[in-house]
């Protein structure tokens, strides 16, 4: 029964992916299919450390964006201070793994057998401080930070040049997919993992510390956000602080739901998806000024709050997700 | 003429058939009880009768109005009432507010006249609250009024309910389990106030029941269900000796000697009344 | 006698009562001698409250004005989190929308004040009642994150409509006529915070409230007691909105203008924050908590040699009391949901009871808290 439901799951999304391809293509907006992978990417990464979370505690990580904020302001620091590009990102990348690790202590573990709302809400609380240490450091003016790999013309596709940097973000993301896919169903910590979140007394009997486990994965998933923030964010013109959560939470959450919030693979596909139609929703011109639908300010922002509660309406458990 | 019935209901979980085909008839002023091991669909069936759970086939038929496609509030406005497994009380409030919740039906304001206050819901909240005092004493909570239900000893959370289910102004109540934890002291009083009850407020009332000698001593007529279906059904004694029913619950063919033990102590029970 | 209540997902609380019966003692009322210090304390309060700002610049009762509008979204927020047991993360739009709303229909419509706060006070109620019929529909946990996504919507597409906000300047939104002054406009606000209490106070004493938590809890017993249990959670989210709407047109005209850029995710997190901490469902508990948030700010320039202290931190380090209430919030959050669920309003509860005329019970904690953690998911 179970298979068949995966099944049509699959099929349902290829379908689904099949007929947006036709659909971009037909309304000259191809063009998104690249864009939206390239900015789906960033998104599919950052929904990868909400499905992780979500799997072992259960919990929707209000705070996985900004385990990213942290990152940038580190990088920021680091690099803006003479230490080189390279040495700056794994800094940055330690930060965020850092607060995630602390934010599991101090935040996570009083609150295990709490309610999952209450760990909502508290993870909302840790949201909230990294961004205010991301305005203690930045004020609240844009900064920008140079990107690792300057050159932009190596690869062009469908006419859109794509950054060297970007590529590195897609790589990244396939390879952790592939890595993590592994990891959560042949590995005996993986599937530790997994089961930790169905059976913590079980799990516990069996030796495992279920505790160990739960701040493993926390600091997993802050690694995915930091990945996600230094990779991504050097491309925008600037950024202001909290940008992670006002500009890559949502559409991840999104990206997550449409996956099946304990669907890792659906957490790409949602990334990329999601990107595409953000995508769609900014440079059509329907959606323009001027045009038949057009939307004030950010168009895409609109969208995705209408695919997920679309979403959630018609089909909670998304496309790849086992029936709530 | 029958004051709740329902006709060839059926309903079907995933793989499991949960009911098929239960028809019960409820007169006016009886009390009916459904009895029958655990898993026979029994609590499903109120589910069905009271709007939970809508029905894959059948009918549900209260004072001749078809209810079977009514929300739950709607059959509980019509005068349908009732108890819960897991006692059907809002546990963070006191007794006192369970009462005049349960009272929602006849405050008789508007929900924003009640917010400006006014004067007709000030006088329908006082008259709410005498309501709710008097209950409590009826049924011995005098005392409790002002205590959080979810402090209560158990004996005293099913005496709340009963009132708190009365307090919705009922004519039909659906109890489920009502002496489920109580000895055979305590069952014999809710048998009292069982039949006092339905003297008092005009009630019809049926009631799943495990406890045979309640069941013999109060109810009128009997529904004995197994997996999902109507087994049997009749008056209590018959139904209670129904070779059938007695092996539904025991599982198997009866031992003689545990039917005398039983029978020994039934009698036991029965000789304090 | 002690009464053990066991909660089924957390710890065991107890609850100690006196020895004497609960109706006895709650009618045990001071007599005259009782009340006097009872009245003292309550003159203190309300000098505080309503002589003390008079001695103050204008800049600072503006900051005590956005105290008691602070203390408005509190009690709005509290009806979806502490009555229904929903969490909205999105509340900035709701109060942002009245903003803008009382703003736009002064400015750009040429209304009066009045018009105005009555256009906001509707235009929350309508989106509270949308996002009310969509929580029928999504759990929980999903519709947080849809009020998330929500804000986020508000910030980046409806407060960019031009006509309806006035783009990056901003929308005007002067004070009405007779409260021009910033003191006066102080005690309007303050009446509408009496309005409000008022308001919320009669819904938990009638059937509405007392239906919300029971649905709160029990959904399915409540709607056995012949609530409809639809209605009442859209009612309530139209209340909530209402409120939250009149406490952005308040701030707007507080403000003397609305820009976009304040309503935004890190303003919706401050006000559960504050609404926690002060306390659901205790209505003291959250008018101190919006006020103490509004007011972290000029607390901390009160405090003697801090500002000096801070300034002498070298940049980037410089720390700016404008960061106290995103530092001291979440750290306020934290300690409230792993050790005082029942916030402020629990802490003081001893106090406001006395200070209604009932014996001062150091150990009484009112029912069983409300928790956060009792929202339904």
């Amino acid at each position: 029964m179970e298979a068949l439901g995966a099944r049509r799951g699959l099929l349902i999304s290829a379908a689904v992916v099949v007929a947006l391809v036709v659909a971009l293509f037909v309304w000259n907006q191809e063009q998104a299919l690249v864009i939206g992978v390239l900015t789906g990417s960033a998104y599919g990464l950052v929904a990868l450390g909400l499905v992780l979370v979500y799997k072992s505690s259960g919990v929707f990580n209000f705070a996985q964006g900004e385990f990213g904020g942290v990152a940038l302001v580190t990088l920021y620091l680091l690099h803006g201070n003479g230490i080189p590009y390279g040495l700056a990102v794994v800094g940055a990348l330690l930060a965020a793994i850092l607060v995630g690790v602390l934010a599991e202590f101090i935040v996570v573990r009083p609150l295990f057998e709490a309610p999952r709302v209450t760990l909502l809400v508290a993870s909302a609380g840790v949201a909230l401080l990294a961004i205010a240490i991301q305005v203690w450091f930045f004020d609240s003016q844009g900064r920008s930070i140079a990107k690792a790999f300057n050159r932009t013309d190596r690869l062009t596709v469908l006419d859109v040049q794509i950054a060297d940097q970007r590529l590195w973000l897609i790589a990244t993301l396939v390879l952790l997919a592939v890595v993590l896919g592994l990891f959560f169903t042949r590995s005996d910590l993986g599937l530790a993992v997994v089961g930790a979140s169905q059976e913590p007394t079980a799990t516990e009997l069996v030796g495992i510390s279920v505790r160990r486990l739960s701040t493993f994965t926390w600091a997993l998933a802050a690694l995915l956000g930091g990945l996600a923030a230094v990779i991504a964010v050097p491309h925008n013109a600037s950024f202001t602080p909290g940008v992670m959560t006002s500009v890559y939470l949502i559409p991840a959450f999104t990206a997550a739901v449409l996956g099946g919030m304990t669907s890792l693979p659906g957490a790409i596909v949602g990334g990329v998806l999601v990107g595409i139609l953000q995508s769609v929703a900014t440079s059509a011109p329907i959606f323009q000024d001027g045009g038949a639908l057009a939307i004030p300010g950010t168009p895409g922002t609109l969208i995705v709050f209408v695919v997920l509660v679309a979403v959630l309406v018609v089909k909670p458990s998304g496309l790849l997700g086992k029936v709530a | 003429m029958s004051v709740l019935e329902t006709i060839d209901l059926s309903i079907r979980f995933g793989g499991v058939q949960a009911n098929r085909d239960v028809s019960v008839s409820v007169g006016e002023l009886e009390i009916v009880g459904v009895i029958g091991p655990n898993g026979a669909g029994k609590t499903t069936l109120f589910n069905m009768i009271t709007g939970f759970y809508t029905p894959d086939t059948g009918r549900i038929i209260y004072r001749g109005q078809d209810i079977t496609g009514l929300a739950v509030h709607e059959r509980a406005q019509l005068g349908l009432g009732r108890t819960f497994q897991n006692v059907g009380l809002v546990k963070g409030a006191t007794v006192r507010d369970n009462l005049i919740t349960a009272q929602y039906l006849q405050a008789d304001y508007g929900l924003v006249s009640g917010m400006l206050g006014s004067n007709r819901s000030r006088r329908s909240e006082r008259q709410l609250r005498a309501r709710a005092d008097l209950l409590a004493e009826s049924l011995g909570l005098a005392d409790l009024l002002d205590t959080q239900v979810a402090g209560l000893p158990y004996g005293t959370l099913k005496r709340a309910e009963i009132a708190t289910v009365l307090a919705t102004d009922p004519d039909v109540l659906l109890l489920d389990e009502p002496s489920s934890g109580m000895g055979p002291e305590e069952a014999h009083q809710l048998g009292d106030t069982l039949l006092e009850l339905r003297r008092t407020f005009g009630l019809s009332i049926v009631m799943i029941e495990h406890h045979v000698p309640l069941v013999v001593r109060v109810c009128d007529y009997v529904y004995c269900l197994d997996f999902g279906q109507l087994l049997t059904h009749g008056l209590p004694n018959d139904v209670r000796n129904h070779p059938q029913v007695v092996a539904a619950y025991l599982g198997e063919d009866p031992d003689p000697e545990v039917l005398a033990l039983e029978e020994q102590l039934e009698s036991l029970v029965e000789g304090g009344s | 006698m002690t009464v053990t209540s066991a909660d089924g997902a957390g710890p065991v609380q107890e609850v100690l009562v006196d020895d004497v019966a609960p109706a006895a003692r709650d009618r045990a009322r001071p007599g005259l001698l009782g009340w006097i210090p009872r009245l003292v304390v309550w003159a203190g309060l309300a000098y505080v409250v309503l002589v003390l700002p008079l001695g103050r610049s204008a800049i600072d009762v503006q900051t005590f004005t956005r105290a008691a509008c602070y203390a408005i979204v509190a009690l709005s927020l509290n009806v979806l989190l502490g009555y229904v047991g929903q969490i909205s993360l999105g509340h900035a739009a709701f109060v942002g929308i009245g903003a803008f709303m009382s703003a736009y229909m002064m400015t750009v419509q040429g209304q009066s004040f009045w018009v105005g706060v009555l256009a906001a006070a509707g235009i929350g109620a309508a989106q509270a009642l949308v996002l009310g019929g969509v929580s029928l529909r999504i759990r929980g946990l999903y519709f947080a994150l849809v009020t998330l996504a929500y804000g986020l919507v508000a910030e980046q597409n409806i407060f960019q409509i031009a006509s309806f906000t006035g783009g990056g300047a901003g929308q005007r939104a002067p004070k009405p006529d007779w409260f021009e002054s910033e003191w006066r406009y102080y005690y309007l606000c303050l009446a509408f915070l009496a309005l409000v209490l008022f308001l919320d106070w009669r819904l938990m004493k009638t059937k509405g409230g007392r239906a919300l938590l029971a649905l709160r809890e029990n959904p399915r017993v409540a709607s056995t007691f012949g609530i409809n249990v639809r209605m009442a959670t859209l009612f309530a989210f139209v209340v909530s909105g209402t409120f939250a709407g009149l406490a952005g047109a308040l701030i707007a005209h507080n403000d003397l203008s609305v820009s976009a850029d304040v309503w935004n995710f890190n303003l919706s997190l401050v006000f559960i924050i504050m609404t926690v901490v002060g306390g659901l469902r205790s209505r003291y508990g959250l008018v101190i908590g919006g006020a103490f948030f509004a007011l972290m700010p000029y607390l901390l320039h009160q405090i003697p040699g801090l500002e000096n202290g801070l300034s002498k931190i070298p940049a980037p380090f410089d720390l700016t009391p404008e960061l106290a209430p995103l530092v001291i919030g979440p750290l306020l959050l934290l300690v409230n949901l792993i050790q005082f669920p029942g916030g402020i309003g629990q802490q003081v509860r001893p106090v406001a009871r006395w200070l209604g005329g009932h014996r001062f019970d150091p150990h009484d904690r009112g029912l069983k808290e409300v928790q956060i953690t009792d929202v339904r998911a």
